[in-house]
């Protein structure tokens, strides 16, 4: 099933009517960038409130903390049916929607995002809740790969490749390496500069340093 | 019918002390068939040794397999299944201390990288189909802890001039570039490299930034 059918069936299964799924960006800024909502391939006006009205400390937790915020209007029939669960946290309105959940999102190795669903009659047990959360980590892993996918791709690295540049990024020398994995100094460095050339970087910080951004070493 | 319980579960554990860890980890051992756990944090400075967050573990067999091959193991797949990337006297060791089945499930809250080993001194008693739901359920106990004690990575641990330095050598610059770059000498770069080397408790540039890249920090 399509990744847009999915999350729309996800947000009706908790009583939600409208949803919004943004990356968040691993480095400092957190820059929000939507990907996906209820009105593929069109932008909602959801969308447009989250760009503009998810606040920083939102995004913090967001890009910390894998517990699922919400927040609704006073007396509106959702404050009851979040306060039932204990472990989620309460948070400030995005948009004008009167109740609302973010769940932070994470994939790949660096990869942070959020899916924010807005709607009136929020249904939610923890059992509902957790299990549409898993669905949602697979979507957005999934969506990710996608786009990664049809941007080309991560380059293929080989496994001694990549053996060799996650040995890099533990901070080895070339010697090290090549003690550790049995070979010449000669071929650990040949490895090394096999991956920076397939990583299209200029030298090894760069390639150690994109290929943990593609997620490819950890 | 132990992983049909554990997927319309128990309510979700407000995790707030060690001890609601532990008790919660005792909990999970249950569900998914496991007679022993160990939960590492990964998210040290590379160069230490992952740190146990919580195990019920014999000491002696921690020290007799040596944590280094407890964090491998907690990174890769299932023992008794293909595709894990232990060798098989690694699989052996693990096995004469009663680590029969062992299943690693990675897991993250936000930046911070957990692995948990889960085992069981029978082989086929590990219930492979709710490890997913074991992933989530550690992240949320995982953030609600970290959430309660405060301890954010290192996020503010370096300067400007350190993480802008830092972060252009990640994109291939050398220092004297990236004097140029910021308008100081190429000795000034290289201070700052070296305080921000220092600060990140990493012997060289590749680890420095690998840390940095890992936390957030570029």
């Amino acid at each position: 099933m399509p990744v847009y059918r999915e999350l729309l069936e996800l947000a009706e299964g908790l009583g939600a009517s409208d949803f919004c799924l943004a990356t968040i960006g691993s480095d400092r800024q957190r820059k929000l960038t939507p990907i996906m909502d209820a009105a593929f391939p069109d932008a909602a006006v959801l969308t447009q409130q989250v760009a503009a009205d998810v606040s920083p400390a939102m995004l913090r937790h967001a890009s910390n903390s894998t517990i699922v915020a919400w927040w609704a209007a006073p007396r509106h029939s959702a404050v009851s049916a979040f306060e039932r669960l204990r472990w989620v946290v309460r948070t400030v309105a995005i948009g004008s929607a009167r109740a609302g959940l973010v769940m932070p999102l994470y994939a790949g190795r660096c990869e942070h995002g959020m899916l924010v669903l807005t709607g009136t009659d929020f249904a939610v047990c923890d059992d509902t809740l957790a299990a549409a959360h898993l669905q949602a980590l697979e979507l957005f892993d999934r969506l990710l790969k996608l786009r990664a996918e049809m941007s080309g791709g991560n380059p293929k690295l080989s496994r001694r490749e990549l053996e060799c540049l996650r040995l890099t990024a533990e901070g080895q020398t070339s010697d090290e390496i090549a003690t550790n994995l049995g070979l010449s100094v000669h071929t650990a460095n040949q490895y090394l500069s096999n991956a920076t050339q397939k990583l299209d970087a200029v030298n090894r910080m760069h390639a150690v340093a994109k290929a943990l951004r593609f997620g490819l070493i950890d | 019918m132990v992983a049909a319980a554990l997927a319309v579960s128990q309510p979700i554990a407000v995790v707030s002390t060690r001890r609601d860890l532990i008790e919660f980890m005792r909990q999970i051992c249950r569900d998914v068939g496991a007679d022993r756990y160990m939960l590492v944090d990964l998210t040290v400075r590379t160069g230490e040794q992952a740190r146990i967050v919580a195990s019920n573990w014999i000491f002696d067999a921690i020290d007799m397999i040596g944590i280094d091959l407890i964090a491998k193991a907690a990174r890769f797949g299932r023992t008794t299944e293909p595709g894990h990337q232990l060798s098989s006297e690694e699989v052996e060791l693990l096995a004469q201390q009663g680590h029969v089945d062992v299943v690693g499930v990675p897991v993250r809250a936000g930046r911070a990288r957990y692995a948990l080993l889960l085992s069981a001194e029978k082989a086929g008693s590990l219930l492979s189909r709710a490890v997913a739901k074991v992933e989530l359920l550690c992240s949320y106990a995982l953030s609600l802890l970290s959430g309660k004690q405060g301890f954010e990575t290192q996020v503010d641990a370096l300067s400007d001039r350190e993480r802008e330095c830092l972060s252009w050598v990640a994109e291939g610059k050398t220092t004297e570039e990236v004097g140029v770059i910021l308008g100081v000498s190429g000795s000034t770069a290289n201070s700052y490299l070296t305080s921000a080397m220092q600060k990140l408790g990493a012997r060289n540039r590749a680890l420095a930034i690998a840390t940095a890249i890992r936390s957030g920090l570029i």
